[in-house]
């Protein structure tokens, strides 16, 4: 069995921006969440790329959807997880809760 | 309905040609209209723009890594030879050559359709071997021999003595034995002459 692909850390944001979204997760909704849970200002582009990778790597799926005047008449593409990308996520999430279990410093009063 | 700037949107367009970059256009425009500001587009035009170069000089990069060791090779020859001639004063000579060679070529290809077509509306004429008619130019088709070849020998001598002065010196030294060379050759052939035949390639 081929080993699950890795994330990088804005990779998973992305995906978690798009479990958290559900059906309406496009461009904008994925910047939006992103960057109301960061609190900072996220390049579309850079959004485009990780996506690009993603579907690349068999995580997401994407579809074209319908076109509106605010867009300038352009269809908007919804991306959703793919059962890989899920299994990945979850992973990740699992590999990570296991580090920050061995870590005094991130204790809760340690600094 | 608030319009995006224009010379932006320009550039962007300019980056994101494809159909699939058409979601992301929209995108930004919708944002846009929903209360960005002008920097803030420029900003996202811009960071769209820097991504999409570093990515096309990745991949070629990987592609010129990629590339057989041959291909190399004659990216490098190809490069010395235009370097050189554009650094030395031979470029005029470059000039004559391809524009001679190019002009005698399209003769030769003109003149052998003319041929071939009055072949085909004559009597058939029936070969051993089956005639490939390609367009191509070959070297044997090239006469080098009688007053065209003499013409050939002068027009390069010309070229080069009046392109390089450097070898004005070398060539009077050498063509006296170039003649010399020739006479010899000339008496030679008078008393020991040989029979030429034609060159016939499909020969077995």
């Amino acid at each position: 069995m081929a080993p699950l692909p890795t994330l990088s850390n804005f990779e998973l944001m992305v995906m978690l921006a798009i479990l958290r979204i559900g059906d309406d997760s496009y461009g904008v909704s994925i910047s939006n969440e992103i960057e109301q849970t960061t609190g900072s200002e996220v390049l579309l582009g850079s959004i485009y790329d990780a996506l690009a990778r993603l579907e690349q790597k068999g995580l997401i799926s994407s579809s074209i959807g319908e076109a509106t005047p605010e867009r300038g008449g352009r269809a908007k593409r919804h991306f959703r997880a793919t059962s890989k990308g899920i299994r990945v996520v979850r992973d990740t999430q699992q590999s990570l809760v296991k580090l920050w279990k061995g870590v005094p410093q991130l204790k809760e009063g340690e600094v | 309905m608030r319009h995006a700037p224009a010379i932006a949107t320009w550039f962007l367009k300019l980056f994101c040609s494809r159909t699939e970059d058409e979601s992301l256009i929209g995108d930004l425009l919708e944002k846009y209209r929903q209360g960005r500001g002008r920097f803030w587009y420029w900003r996202q035009v811009a960071g769209i723009v820097f991504l999409r170069l570093g990515r096309q000089m990745r991949q070629l990069l990987l592609f010129a890594a990629a590339a057989p060791i041959r291909h190399a090779f004659t990216l490098l020859l190809v490069i010395a030879a235009i370097s050189a001639v554009l650094m030395s004063d031979i470029w005029m000579i470059l000039l004559v050559g391809v524009f001679g060679g190019v002009t005698a070529g399209g003769l030769i290809f003109l003149l052998g359709n003319r041929a071939d077509e009055s072949r085909k509306s004559g009597a058939q004429v029936t070969t051993d071997h089956p005639v490939s008619n390609h367009p191509g130019i070959s070297m044997h088709h090239i006469p080098v021999e009688g007053a065209v070849g003499l013409l050939f020998v002068f027009g390069t001598v010309f070229v080069f003595v009046v392109g390089v002065p450097a070898i004005r010196e070398i060539f009077v030294l050498t063509a006296p034995l170039g003649i010399l060379a020739l006479g010899i050759l000339l008496y030679w052939h008078k008393h020991h002459s040989v029979k030429i035949e034609p060159l016939d390639l499909h020969k077995q």
